[in-house]
């Protein structure tokens, strides 16, 4: 780092280093204006990267991505008053030295821009939203915009929510055009907004005790569609007419109802939700444009039953064509080669968590997990099985099966061990065998010393029964740290990926974290951390490699 | 340009959000003299939870976590601790989960499992998120007095800092002296 805009950029760093770090003034900040009396509650996030070697195979020269440094920031704000919020997340990202891609757009700029701004006011029964916000309808299959912060994801809908809401009933029509976050902190390119136009409405009753009942529909009005282009002038353009690939995306329509049974005499819970969507596009052909239209189906059942000692849960899916996604913009699709989508949905994918799942629009499975609590103890056993046809593609099939041990102590010191087998079957060959272990420890290890511990293990063959592609490899993510209340946090971590694509297959790294209030902090990384595809819910991302340094710093005033 | 106005609107919606609130021209919360925002959810019994219902008479703390977040489940023995020690004194717990569409269905059976008796919702919009919590960390804790003030907002979990969290408890319901 001996550049002039490395040693500026190091400069600004330290300076909103220096703003992030001076004494926060408490929880949040009262004061009064004209009598009203209003509370202002600041969370500033900074986020300073230093890449030794950026992993984006696009820059083709490696002097052209090596030593980069930039700098993102986060300024939230909430100003309270009676029944109203103001919030304000205020995004800033800046490229010391931006990695230059000759012959092409960069697609690393500075960028300043609120990325959230609402006024939100409850009055009564009503909650009514100006500006950006996140929702969900029913099991997240027909609409489901929120942040997932595992992937670097983040869509709001930015436009008007109301909310009717009593404790028998609620409604809601919301309307607006989808925001996605534009630089985010996988892959740092600066993404437009899809800008599709979303209407839904929502109502959901309880017409006797123990049942409630919804139903909901949304219509996406995409960037070819009539409404869209008619509001494009209003809405400052953006009414671009370019087809991708031949093809124009109209208009996905999807509704849906939902059954749930919350609690049966304190032992059986069921839900149950269906849904249909139409999608419109049309196609440019030699013959002129031709409409097509598609449609698709989701079902989703759940049952929970709860015994003395034992808790089931059993789910069910089916997916036919589920696939409800942002428009793909046709600026950085064609001109930078940026096809990254949002999803705008999240379908249940009785998946863990973090298990990559590459399909889950033409899937059909089910899953059942048994708990069972260990007499006279806080301790549990647990064992679950999956299976699913059609996946990860069609006319393949996948079983998934693990179990393990949880101890649960006092607040003090908690365990989870599991180990499970997945196996993804083809006619002609095994795509993935895996066996999986995974550790997670909490102990007090003395008075003022915590000890976290976590490894997550897998054995890995895929295309097993292929000559040339078999492979055989680990996978794996292991950290310890120390933590030394209230102040400091060390940690030691370590990732190995074996595969043949990877270069250098060891992931060292470290953290060192210093609390200074309980809700601020800085944290420091060095060192390397794997890429590859992460998914979090059945949304999966491609994350970079990353070597170099991270430092963030969150402060809450 | 864009830049310019951007921040412009930054600076300028704050001012006019406090004209607004000037117009409005009504005070407090129901009496409760809180200016902090009020949620309303339904509580995994079926009950519904009223956040005004306790703002400016309880002590509220607002737990985040989420069904695949260890530390958070490392931590709920503790909140659970301090619900059957100090809910009788006014001190009123809301268990906030994280939890998306995909693990939702894992809340339930967790909590019948664990036996947990503090109410527990699900934040399934984010607007919880969005009032208290709007880095959407987990675990995430915030503690408000009974004069309706945050007094305290805590990020992450420490073992050894389960004491402290109890003595600042039983300081804001006046029970002690927070150490």
């Amino acid at each position: 780092m001996t550049s002039a805009p490395a040693t500026a950029a190091l400069a600004l760093a330290a300076t909103l280093l220096g703003v992030s770090l001076s004494p926060p003034a408490g929880a949040v900040i009262p004061f009064e204006v004209g009598g009203v009396k209003l509370t202002l509650d600041v969370t500033e996030s900074l986020f300073a990267d230093f890449h030794t070697s950026l992993d984006d195979p696009q820059i083709l020269d490696e002097a052209d991505r090596s030593n980069i440094f930039d700098i993102r920031n986060r300024l939230n704000v909430r100003l309270r008053a009676d029944k109203l919020t103001l919030g304000v997340r205020l995004d800033f990202a800046w490229f010391a030295n931006p990695p230059a891609n000759p012959g092409q757009a960069s697609q690393y700029q500075d960028d300043i821009r609120p990325e959230e701004l609402f006024l939100t006011g409850r009055f009564g029964d009503f909650t009514v939203t100006l500006g950006d916000d996140y929702l969900t309808f029913g099991r997240g299959l027909a609409l489901s915009l929120r942040k997932i912060d595992e992937l670097g994801f983040a869509t709001s809908l930015r436009g008007v929510h109301v909310q009717w809401r009593t404790p028998r009933f609620r409604a809601r029509f919301v309307t607006g055009l989808t925001n996605t976050l534009n630089v985010d902190g996988v892959e740092e390119k600066l993404i437009p907004d899809p800008n599709d136009v979303v209407f839904g409405a929502q109502v959901e009753g309880t017409p006797i005790d123990g049942l409630k009942i919804g139903a909901h529909i949304v219509d996406i009005e995409r960037r070819h569609s009539g409404i869209r282009t008619a509001l494009a002038g209003a809405l400052g353009g953006d009414d671009d007419d370019r087809p991708l690939s031949n093809a124009r995306h109209v208009r996905t329509l999807v509704g849906g109802g939902s059954v749930e049974l919350p609690t049966l005499g304190d032992v059986l819970s069921v839900y149950a939700e269906i849904d249909a969507l139409r999608n419109e596009d049309t196609r440019e052909t030699a013959s002129g444009r031709k409409d097509t239209t598609t449609t698709g189906l989701a079902a989703y059942g759940q049952v929970q039953l709860f015994l003395e000692r034992l808790t089931l849960l059993a789910e069910l899916k089916h997916y036919d064509n589920w696939d409800v996604s942002s428009t793909l913009h046709p600026d950085t699709a064609q001109l930078q080669g940026i096809t990254q989508t949002f999803s705008y949905i999240v379908a249940p994918t009785l998946e863990r968590i973090d298990q990559r799942v590459v399909n889950n629009t033409d899937v059909t499975g089910g899953h059942l997990r048994v708990d069972y609590a260990i007499p006279d103890s806080t301790d549990s056993l647990f064992l679950s099985g999956a299976y699913f046809a059609d996946a990860p593609v069609q006319n393949d099939h996948t079983i998934h099966v693990y179990g393990g041990f949880e101890h649960t102590g006092t607040g003090t010191d908690r365990l989870l061990l599991q180990a499970g087998y997945r196996r993804e079957e083809a006619a002609e060959l095994t795509r993935l065998r895996m066996i999986h272990l995974d550790l997670d420890v909490f102990a007090l290890l003395a008075p003022g010393v915590d000890m976290q511990l976590h490894w997550s293990h897998e054995f890995r063959d895929k295309n097993v029964g292929t000559a040339t592609l078999q492979e055989t490899y680990l996978e794996g993510t292991s950290y310890v740290s120390v933590n030394l209340p209230p102040d400091w946090s060390f940690t030691a971590q370590f990732e190995y990926l074996t595969d043949a694509s990877t270069d250098s297959p060891y992931f060292p790294g470290a953290i060192i974290q210093y609390r200074f209030t309980r809700d601020s902090f800085i944290r420091l990384f060095a060192g390397r951390s794997k890429g590859g595809l992460k998914c979090s819910g059945g949304v999966c991302r491609v994350f970079p490699s990353f070597e170099g340094v991270k430092l963030e710093s969150t402060v809450r005033f | 340009m864009k830049r310019l106005a951007a921040l412009s609107l930054f600076v300028a919606l704050p001012l006019l959000i406090a004209a607004c609130a000037s117009t409005n021209g009504a005070t407090g919360d129901g009496g409760s003299g809180s200016t902090l925002p009020t949620f309303s959810a339904t509580t995994l019994d079926g009950a519904t939870f009223e956040l005004g219902d306790h703002l400016g008479k309880d002590v509220v703390l607002i737990s985040f976590w989420a069904t695949y977040c260890e530390p958070c489940k490392a931590e709920m023995p503790i909140i659970e601790q301090l619900h059957g020690r100090y809910a009788k004194d006014g001190l009123k717990i809301v268990s906030v989960a994280l939890d998306g569409a995909d693990t939702v269905a894992g809340v339930r059976p967790f909590i019948k499992r664990q036996r947990y008796s503090f109410d527990v919702v699900v934040d399934e919009d984010g607007t919880i998120s969005q009032a208290y919590n709007p880095a959407g960390t987990a675990p995430f804790t915030v503690i408000i007095g009974k004069n309706g003030k945050i007094a305290k907002q805590i990020e992450g979990f420490q073992a050894s800092e389960a004491q402290m969290l109890e003595n600042e408890v039983k300081a804001l319901l006046g029970l002690g002296h927070a150490q």
